[in-house]
């Protein structure tokens, strides 16, 4: 990016914060968020594949679990099995519908729903042994003990606050899901918008407006969506021009390492 | 070629192809072993498991209290400063530090360096918190964080 452009982006929409997150398979993914995008907190998902495993993971900051008993299975039971570094909960639902296994490190969780009863003691053992957790400041890892076993497959980090949504993939997974058309050249990499999927009400709150669209930035490495809450989502609207989110975006990237 | 030869070079093909799937299933054998004795982390559980026995409580003692601090972290230090609240005489406090130095000794808790005590506790993170049962066993550990209640957290029998 020319310097004449990062004057102009952080005139208006004010300097890209850069930070470093740990993507589940254990990539570096360098992101830069211009100030405007608000402060995000760090999410993450990824997805296991195999023989007879297919599980979904959700990574989340530390202790955002304790609402599972409260609010989300109200009277479930809880089981928790002490491992290093990490703590493996798993709650069942009082009539036994539901189950979720979170797995809790010092900073991040990672959560997996069974969609019916818990597994047995032996079934939690050996899905424990199917993966390695790590947990750090700057994301968790977790991937299978080994490759023979299991893919793992749909790896993103998710940014989320109160003005906007992203969710950065690696390049190499986003490529399918591409316009075949070219977007716009930036920086970073090449823009399209796309439409979002909103309800009526929905709709007509954002139509005409930044919110109306979900904008797609396609890296060398890193492919990143990016939702703008609006009123669609009971915010206030962004005070942004076209062409001032256009400098936003410039100022937007992200590196996936690994 | 002659059937001799013919039916030579197939037991040839055979034999290869048999030695084929013998190394595939033994590469696959050794993987399921790996993920059967490393665990989720790669090491095996502290809690459950005997401390050290530099740590463990004193004859006469009825539990323990281990926190694995480093002299960098400030809450570390705000951990180090509760402990020196504990004062009972039946619970041994030890503090296994990084470089005692850099931590102001209080009256009634340890200050411990070993290298070797701290590798065999330390899981990642600090500051951690275990308890310990009279024989010395890790009965629980907490990963603390600025919003522990460490009065609480240091009460034996505590929850998690």
């Amino acid at each position: 990016m020319t310097a004449a452009m990062d004057g102009a982006a952080a005139g208006t929409v004010g300097a890209p914060l850069r930070t470093t997150r740990i993507a589940p398979s254990g990539a570096r993914v360098a992101l830069t968020v211009p100030e405007v995008f608000g402060p995000l907190r760090w999410y993450a998902s990824t997805r296991f594949t195999g023989p007879r495993t297919a599980r979904q993971f959700f990574l989340a900051p530390r202790g955002q679990y304790r609402l599972i008993p409260r609010h989300v299975l109200p009277g479930a039971r809880e089981r928790r099995v002490p491992l290093r570094g990490a703590d493996a909960v798993v709650y069942e639902a009082a009539d036994r519908s539901d189950a979720a296994l979170v797995l809790v490190g010092p900073h991040h969780e990672a959560t997996t729903w069974f969609g019916g009863p818990a597994p047995t003691e032996d079934g939690l053992a050996a899905l424990l042994e199917t993966f390695r957790f790590t947990d750090d400041a700057a994301g968790a890892t977790l991937v299978p003990a080994s490759d023979l076993l299991l893919r793992q497959a749909g790896v993103s980090v998710i940014g989320r606050g109160e003005r906007a949504t992203l969710v950065a993939r690696p390049a190499v997974e986003a490529l399918p899901t591409l316009p075949d058309w070219a977007g716009l050249r930036l920086p970073a990499g090449e823009l399209w918008r796309a439409d979002r999927v909103l309800d009526a009400a929905g709709a007509a709150l954002a139509g005409g407006t930044i919110h109306e669209w979900r904008y797609l930035l396609a890296g060398p490495s890193a492919a990143i969506d990016l939702v703008l809450h609006g009123p669609e989502s009971g915010r206030p609207p962004l005070a942004l021009t076209e062409d001032q989110l256009l400098d936003a975006l410039a100022a937007l990237g992200a590196e996936w390492e690994g | 070629m002659t059937v001799e030869l013919a039916v030579a070079l197939l037991a040839l093909l055979v034999a290869l192809f048999a030695l084929v799937a013998l190394v595939a299933v033994y590469a696959r054998v050794r993987a399921l072993e790996a993920a059967r004795t490393t665990g989720l982390s790669g090491y095996a559980a502290v809690v459950g498991r005997p401390a050290p026995p530099a740590v463990r409580p004193r004859p006469g003692q009825r539990a323990g209290l281990v926190a694995v601090l480093d002299a960098d972290c400030a809450l570390c230090h705000a951990v180090w400063d509760a402990l020196g609240g504990v004062a009972d005489a039946g619970v041994r406090v030890v503090a296994l530090v990084d470089r005692a130095e850099a931590f102001t000794p209080h009256e009634g808790a340890e200050l411990l360096t070993d290298p070797g005590v701290w590798a065999e506790l330390f899981e990642g993170y600090t500051p951690t918190v275990l308890q310990l049962d009279a024989a010395g066993t890790v009965v629980q550990r907490v990963f603390v964080d600025a919003e522990a209640d460490l009065p609480a957290l240091f009460r034996i029998g505590s929850p998690a």
